[in-house]
């Protein structure tokens, strides 16, 4: 593992009474993919919004790239913010705006120069195969189109951590395909160290460096793809197993019918 | 070292240099009070203009115009016309101008020239405009002036008298029940009506009534001996009886002649005492029976006939009540009861009277009555002077007759004088002549005497038979015309005639028996000297009868009886210069003038008098005493029972008017008013908007983005803190305070019945509602705006960029616009 750029200690998160995040501890290393899996409503949306603080934690700690994330104040977070991207579940666009402004906006408001907004801008919705939109309005695009005009926003802050909230899960499955193919370009080819959140195992097997499993506001299980998915060792763990051999024989048969290619660097071997 | 103020300035230049949204949020509400009181105060101008205006085209402007002449619609033409006639004859240089037509009647607007703006003019108004076809009473629109209204009917001479002592007053007036003060342009309005109030309170009326029906017969001499009373018990500044002022208006008018026929018709009617038996309660206001001209008698328990007459009862005194007659008429009196004959106006008539119980039923005896009419005695004087004055002419003519014949009486009384004394004179000579022998020549002058005693006896003859005239039948027919002639001219004179001279008359009978002796027995003279003595003694008989007679006669002054004559003979022809014929005429015309009214007639009149007049001015039952301000009426009740020996009144304390600003100022007072009104009204409903539009979208993404507070407290206290208001709710009730009381402050707006604090906890009770109400008002997309807090966008940017262009067009969308990245 190199560098902690991440690092998550004892995080608490309470909505009054329910207690949604119980003590997570998590390290992150830079420009790991990190995957968190788990059911509905176990806490993995709630950490990964803790760590940019849309949502205020209750306890514990967050460390970012040496920062105490937990600890800084609200003009800090701003600062902070510009540095972490954010896709949302729900695309999460402005509507008012066109999509060449939805990605602009961040990069105006960080104080960036209108050309090299602009320049940039292009450049994220070259990367998310959508320049050809960008005087649309959001409304004018389909779902999967929508997430990736709002991973562009993201990527065009050229942010050193990128937090992704389910991004498919607002898809159908004929459009996530083309989400996954760009967030997992970009887990190739960035080098951006990633949290992201997904109920998609295949996608996980193909990028993830590391996969941690939530279950009820508690990491259960974290380790390698493989490691997890071949020898569960906690419920959840075993339930994705399951999901696993209803479609395949075991992980080795679904890595290989689901990768045809394989990982240069040699994290994921196919 | 910086001073606080130094530090104070630098931090608020420092606050409004730095781009924060709390900046904008000042600039909002600063901008939101501003419009809010522009709006509020422009929609209420506008309203107020255009009322206004309404008002200034039906009445002009303040002081254009001095009366509004109201007119029937269908008759305004006509009425155009004749208005410029009247204004062309008696107002030479007013201007008029048709006004709108209001309800049904056309409003003429009238500016009298100046020299028309006097109190005789506009107290007689309605005289000048009485041809004004379709009238409808007129409206003073007189500017400047200060009106006192419903200024008690006898305090109005002295009010105005007051009034016109004022400094800046130029005259007063009286219209209706109102005193109008006119004033100089340049007078200092407030100043006057202050002054004015400050009159006002210095009087005050006291008013006695008593109970309808009631008659007091002088009410000036009764209102005059309570003025006393009051003087003398209570000594107050000023006390004045002015239950009779004089009133110029044409109601007063109209009421005073109502009154005096009132007056007038009671005078004509019979008057009914009844002396009341010691067990009849009877009241004022109570009725009571006659039987009159019923042939049957009154039994109690009978029901009341037509032909019995009724009797309401106006006064008790003691036990004597009186009333007037409201059925039947006393001409009409079955005989039986009449102690004399009505007609003959001779003597009153006596019956008996009853109680009327609900009604029509007879009750109990109260009394016997007693009913004289002076009308009916008015007539028989006058029947009889009209007799007279027929008489007067004849014995006029007559007593002339007689009074020339007294003339040729004393013309041959004279005569008859001188007779006697030349027979005086040649009984001397005789005398003489037989004082000697009796001879030839003695002879000769008793022959002389004869003949001369034959002529005296002649003129004795003559003055008899002229006096035969004036003898005792004669006499009383002089009797008569000197009574007649004294009646008329009030003088006597003939009756000292006939005493001064039919005593003579008696002697001069006896001296003229006296002469025919004596001739008889001269002629049986053979010669003087076988007589002599019988001569002698004849002469001596003869000549002191003759003595007697002319003593006796020249004790009369025929002079001064022959001036009487004259005297009484010029007054004689005066009176028959006389034009009776004239005054016989006017007698009958009086007479024909007499009411011909039956008692039942007069009675129900004067009851409908009574009724119309009374809700205005009853005098004889009620008395108005003008006193000063530190009279009171309890001080005053006791002087009038004590001196009226009643205590069946009452007695009533009451200003002398009230101040009333002109009928203009109380429209546009009310005008002013609904401005102020209209204004508030505008400021909360534009803070309500101004909330709904702006704040409810701030408050709806100050919630999402203001972290809400931690949930610590347990039990009550966690009730306590939920019910608390959140950040963004207080933000709401401070803007709506502030924006409905900084809107409402700046329109001039006043809401009757509500204080600047009111409002301030409207305004905030409004914020409150609407953050309650925000979420449904103005949603916001939570998602936007975690996405722009994930770009890293600051609050403020977020709300700018992001809220407010999403939300109502409102102020704060309008003022965002420039500080959008993203148009």
């Amino acid at each position: 593992m190199g560098t902690i750029h991440l690092e998550i200690k004892n995080l608490r998160k309470k909505y009054g009474d329910f207690e949604a995040v119980r003590g997570v501890n998590l390290e992150v290393a830079r420009g790991e993919v990190v995957v968190i899996m788990g059911p509905s409503g176990c806490g993995k949306s709630t950490v990964i919004r803790c760590i940019n603080r849309l949502v205020e934690p209750t306890e514990g700690e967050i460390w970012f790239d040496g920062l105490p994330v937990h600890d800084l104040s609200q003009k800090e977070m701003v600062s902070l913010r510009r540095r972490i991207g954010f896709v949302f579940q729900n695309f999460n666009l402005i509507h008012r705006l066109n999509v060449l402004q939805n990605v602009m906006l961040g990069l105006i408001y960080a104080g960036v120069d209108k050309d090299q907004a602009l320049e940039q801008a292009e450049e994220a919705l070259r990367k998310v195969g959508l320049l050809q939109a960008a005087g649309k309005r959001p409304s004018m695009l389909s779902g999967g189109q929508q997430q990736r005009v709002g991973i562009a926003r993201a990527l065009a802050l050229q942010p050193e951590l990128m937090l992704w909230d389910e991004p498919t899960a607002s898809l159908d499955p004929i459009l996530v395909r083309e989400v996954l193919d760009v967030m997992e370009d970009l887990a190739q080819s960035s080098g951006t160290t990633m949290v992201i959140v997904t109920h998609e195992v295949p996608f996980a097997l193909r990028v993830a460096d590391r996969i941690v499993l939530m279950a009820e506001g508690q990491v259960v299980e974290e380790g390698a793809p493989d490691e997890i998915f071949r020898l569960p060792r906690s419920g959840v763990g075993h339930k994705y197993l399951e999901i696993i051999t209803s479609q395949y024989h075991d992980v080795t048969e679904m890595r290989r019918r689901i990768l045809p290619g394989h990982r240069t660097e040699g994290k994921i071997i196919v | 070292m910086a001073t606080p103020v130094i530090r104070l300035k630098n931090r608020f230049f420092s606050f409004w240099r730095q781009d924060s949204f709390i900046k904008d949020i000042f600039s909002l509400i600063i901008i939101t009070i501003l419009i809010g009181g522009a709006i509020s105060f422009g929609l209420a101008w506008v309203v107020d203009a255009y009322f206004g205006d309404t008002v200034t085209g039906l009445i002009g402007d303040v002081g254009q115009y001095d009366l509004i002449l109201h007119v029937r619609e269908d008759a305004a033409d006509m009425a155009k016309k004749e208005l410029e006639k009247i204004i062309a004859q008696n107002f030479p240089g007013a201007e008029y101008k048709q006004a709108p037509t209001v309800a049904g009647r056309a409003n003429f607007l009238l500016a009298l020239p100046d020299e028309y703006k006097n109190r005789e003019v506009l107290e007689n108004i309605d005289s000048y405009f009485s041809t004004l076809p379709g009238g409808n009473g007129h409206t003073f629109i007189i500017a400047p002036v200060v009106t006192v209204r419903g200024v008690q009917f006898g305090a109005k001479g002295m009010l105005i008298k007051r009034l016109q002592e004022l400094p800046g007053v130029k005259f007063a007036f009286v219209s209706g029940s109102n005193v109008l003060a006119v004033l100089t342009e340049d007078a200092d309005s407030k100043a006057i009506t202050q002054k004015a109030q400050e009159i006002l309170d210095d009087y005050r009326t006291i008013e006695v009534r008593f109970p309808m029906g009631y008659q007091i017969k002088d009410i000036s001499a009764t209102g005059e001996r309570l003025v006393m009373a009051i003087q003398d018990r209570i000594q107050p500044k000023l006390v004045k009886d002015v239950t009779l002022s004089e009133e110029t208006s044409d109601m007063q008018a109209f009421l005073d002649a109502l009154v005096e026929m009132k007056r007038f018709l009671l005078g004509y009617a019979s008057e009914v005492e009844i002396k009341l038996d010691p067990s009849a309660a009877l009241r004022v206001g109570d009725r009571v029976v006659l039987q009159g001209a019923s042939p049957q008698p009154l039994v109690v328990g009978d029901t009341l006939r037509p032909d019995n007459l009724v009797v309401d009862i106006i006064s008790i005194q003691g036990d004597t009540a009186k009333g007037i007659i409201t059925q039947g008429d006393i001409s009409d009196i079955a005989h039986g009861q009449l102690e004399f004959s009505a007609e003959s106006g001779q003597g009153p008539i006596v019956t008996k009277s009853y109680r009327l119980e609900r009604g029509t039923d007879i009750g109990q005896l109260v009394g016997e009555t007693i009913i004289h009419n002076d009308r009916f005695e008015l007539m028989l004087a006058i029947d009889e002077s009209i007799k007279l004055l027929e008489e007067l002419e004849v014995m006029a003519a007559e007593a002339d007759e007689t009074s020339q014949h007294l003339l040729a009486t004393l013309d041959a009384y004279e005569d008859t004088l001188d007779q006697i004394a030349r027979v005086e004179e040649t009984l001397r000579s005789v005398n003489q002549s037989l004082d000697g022998p009796l001879t030839q020549l003695g002879r000769l002058n008793i022959d002389e005497l004869v003949s001369t005693l034959k002529n005296t006896g002649k003129s004795i003859d003559y003055l008899l038979a002229t006096m035969g005239l004036v003898n005792p039948p004669s006499a009383g027919q002089l009797a008569d015309v000197e009574q007649s002639y004294s009646e008329v001219q009030g003088r006597t004179g003939l009756d000292q005639v006939l005493k001064d001279i039919n005593p003579v008359v008696q002697l001069l009978r006896k001296f003229r028996e006296r002469i025919n002796q004596f001739a008889l027995q001269v002629d049986t003279f053979g010669s003087l000297a076988e007589n002599s003595d019988l001569v002698h003694r004849l002469m001596q008989d003869i000549g002191g009868a003759t003595t007697s007679a002319l003593s006796a006669m020249e004790q009369v002054d025929v002079d001064a009886l022959r001036q009487d004559l004259k005297d009484i003979t010029a007054r004689l022809k005066a009176i028959g210069n006389l034009d009776t014929e004239l005054v016989r005429r006017q007698m009958q015309d009086v007479r024909s003038t007499l009411p011909d009214l039956t008692d039942e007639e007069i009675g129900r009149s004067v009851r409908l008098i009574d009724r119309y007049i009374g809700g205005e001015v009853i005098p004889g039952e009620r008395l108005e005493i003008l006193v000063d301000s530190g009279v009171r009426a309890d001080e005053v009740k006791p002087v009038i029972a004590e001196m009226l020996g009643t205590e069946d009144f009452s007695v009533l304390e009451a200003p002398i008017g009230t101040l009333q600003p002109d009928v203009r100022g109380i429209l546009f007072s009310v005008l002013r008013e609904v401005r102020s009104t209209i204004a508030g009204l505008t400021a909360v409903v534009f803070t309500l908007i101004i909330l709904w539009l702006d704040h409810a979208l701030i408050v709806t993404a100050l919630r999402k983005l203001i972290p809400s507070r931690k949930q610590v407290a347990k039990g009550w206290a966690r009730i306590w803190q939920r019910c608390l208001p959140d950040l963004a709710a207080l933000y709401s009730g401070a803007v709506g305070g502030t924006v409905l009381l900084g809107s409402y402050l700046l329109s001039g707006g006043a809401i009757p019945l509500l204080s600047p604090v009111h409002i301030l906890i409207i305004g905030v009770l409004a914020g409150l509602g609407t953050a309650a109400l925000s979420e449904r008002i103005s949603p916001v997309s939570e998602a936007e705006i975690y996405a722009g807090l994930s770009l890293g966008m600051r609050k403020t940017d977020i709300l700018r960029e992001i809220v407010i262009p999403e939300g109502r067009p409102g102020i704060s969308n309008l003022l965002n616009r420039r500080k959008l990245r993203f148009q």
